[in-house]
């Protein structure tokens, strides 16, 4: 698989701040690269790098097999982006957005062209409307149109569903989707919101404090024969003998004296509950948790765990 | 570069607030049209009274004095010193406006580079500033030469008076506003400077206004250590330098020179200093935009 960006030790410093430390990844053609993180954890700064808004401190970054910085505009010819929100002209139309962010690309753009781009997003029917009407969602939708109107091969999408309700959550989803799948396209997706990067999401970087915490296809790290069940036990020494001699058990993550999460093949819950009680460990409250959300957890809880992981 | 500049004008030309500038221009013209227009003559007699020891002045000579030539040159003085204001609106907002907006990320992620897009953005404002000269020649020139017609033109200076020939005053007008739009044009260079330092165009419009304002006392101050060590080097003290156009040579017999100007030089000095300016300012916002961090 050819490797579209690559970069290496990427740090930005903002004064005695660190705002992204020694972050190093790969993306591949086609696939769709999610970056996960709290706000805060480096993802706008490293996707501001990556479309040479903010210089690196240090380390570098290779797009389409040329450094970003020496060979800027040959770059930026196939690469379209919404950084954080899109902003447009808010008097001006929707049409004339999209032909203004064409020109800046350096094309002569044919008003059917355009149109066809308006409709890919769902917004033939407003591309006269000044841009100050519309919905955040349709703002947002625009914003991909302007991103997609060079045709790119990577597109970067700065949290890309943000302030939209879930009806247009799902339309962004669903156009990200199309792009990858219909179009071949490269995306660079970030986004705090774990459910939205599993949805669409090949591989995954999650970011936090600024450093890199796990790199990883997202079907290596989510195992689909694998769930975590969250625990509420009356006694934690005797529920640890328990899983010291339950083989199946792959780890067990101790949050208090009486919570934990335990990572386990989906179809043995009931025999451990049912070792648990025959045991006499009393559970008072059993939950399956969202296997990306107790991983992403795993990796970015800057406090220290109550109880080992036991592997 | 064409369709970007175009794109650059087609935004500074749809904005409503653009006209405020044109409309401020048009009523403060029409204003003084007005006034001289009923009431022309005491203000021919209050500009007399200062020089009635030395010289005496027929009624003729009163009469022709009012035309539309001199009602332009009045209101050059008045609006001249105003224009920088204007010009920062527009020039101030370029790059700050744009990162308050957001959409400096929208222009800055396509492949143009960040110097294109300083020369851009200059080129539209000196646009910008041609479009408020024209118009205030429509409105001062055009407008009071077919109120008030046309007739010799009398300027009055601190060191008696200068009579220009009416048909050797046209093309004077010509090369003031040519001036002008140079002296301008330095007040937008310097906007569009402070406007790459700022992410709010408020900042740069006052800014820019501050260091006019600043420059101009300044200028006009009479210390002598400032005269020969500061004075010549402020571009404001240059920005006046179009009343050079209208200070004729007289030959030995005391008659103007047609087609003659008093100081040349000096207006060509006056001119290279603006266009220094220029350079360097818009030489200064290139090396600041290209490395600042858009963090807007």
């Amino acid at each position: 698989m050819e490797t579209l960006v690559h970069v290496e030790h990427l740090s930005k410093r903002f004064g005695s701040f660190e705002a992204v430390r020694d972050v190093s990844f790969a993306v591949q053609r086609g696939q769709v690269y999610g970056f996960l993180g709290q706000n805060g954890a480096g993802k706008s700064t490293t996707l501001r790098m990556l479309m040479t808004l903010i210089r690196p401190s240090s380390g570098s970054i290779e797009v389409f097999g040329l450094d970003l910085f020496r060979h800027r505009r040959e770059i930026l010819r196939q690469v379209g982006a919404v950084i954080e929100k899109p902003d447009h002209y808010g008097y001006l139309s929707a049409y004339e957005n999209l032909r203004m962010a064409a020109v800046l690309c350096g094309l002569r753009p044919e008003r059917k062209k355009l149109m066809e781009q308006l409709a890919f997003v769902g917004l033939a029917d407003r591309s006269q409307s000044p841009v100050k009407t519309f919905s955040q969602g349709m703002k947002q939708r625009l914003g991909i149109a302007t991103a997609l109107v060079h045709d790119p091969s990577l597109i970067i999408l700065d949290e890309p569903t943000n302030g939209l309700d879930p009806l247009g959550i799902a339309d962004i989803r669903d156009l990200i989707r199309r792009l990858s799948r219909e179009q071949g396209k490269t995306l660079i997706v970030s986004s705090h919101l774990l459910s939205e990067i599993e949805l669409i999401a090949d591989s995954l970087l999650i970011l936090h404090q600024g450093e890199k915490r796990m790199e990883g296809k997202l079907q290596d790290l989510l195992n689909p024969a694998e769930t975590v069940a969250e625990l509420e036990l009356n006694d934690r020494q005797l529920a640890d003998t328990v899983f010291s001699q339950t083989d199946f058990i792959c780890s067990v993550d101790w949050r208090s004296d009486r919570q934990c999460c335990i990572r386990l093949p989906k179809n043995r819950i009931p025999d451990l509950v049912h070792r648990l009680s025959e045991t006499g460990v009393a559970i008072q409250a059993v939950a399956s948790r969202h296997s990306l959300e107790y991983y992403f957890l795993q990796l970015t809880q800057t406090e220290p765990h109550a109880g080992a992981v036991v592997d | 570069m064409l369709a970007l500049l175009w794109i650059e004008l087609n935004k500074i030309y749809r904005r409503p607030r653009t006209y405020i500038a044109f409309g401020a221009m048009a009523a403060i013209v029409w204003l003084i049209q007005l006034a001289l227009y009923f009431d022309g003559q005491a203000y021919v007699d209050l500009l007399l009274s200062n020089l009635s020891g030395s010289f005496e002045f027929s009624d003729l000579f009163k009469t022709h004095l009012l035309n539309g030539y001199l009602i332009c040159f009045v209101i050059l003085n008045t609006l001249l010193i105003q224009m920088p204001l204007l010009v920062a609106l527009v020039a101030g907002d370029a790059i700050a406006g744009e990162a308050a907006q957001g959409t400096l990320r929208f222009q800055l992620t396509r492949p143009i580079t960040r110097a294109q897009l300083i020369g851009i953005k200059f080129t539209a404002a000196v646009v910008y500033v041609i479009s408020l000269l024209l118009w205030l020649a429509i409105l001062a020139l055009l407008g009071s030469v077919l109120l008030f017609g046309i007739n010799d033109l009398v300027v009055l200076r601190s060191t008696g008076i200068e009579q220009m020939q009416m048909d050797d005053v046209f093309w004077r007008y010509l090369a003031a506003f040519c001036f002008a739009a140079v002296a301008l044009t330095t007040v937008a260079a310097l906007s569009l400077l402070l406007s790459v330092l700022a992410d709010n165009p408020i900042g740069p419009i006052i800014s820019t206004m501050s260091v006019v304002i600043v420059f101009t006392i300044l200028s006009e101050m009479n210390i002598p250590i400032y005269d020969t060590t500061v004075k010549p080097w402020l571009f404001t003290t240059h920005m006046v330098a179009w009343k050079g156009f209208f200070y004729v040579q007289a030959d030995a017999e005391g008659t103007t020179i047609r087609g003659s100007i008093e100081n040349l030089p000096a207006v060509f000095r006056s001119l290279g200093i603006l266009l220094g300016y220029i350079v360097l300012f818009l030489g200064a916002a290139i090396y600041i935009f290209r490395r600042k961090d858009i963090l807007t």
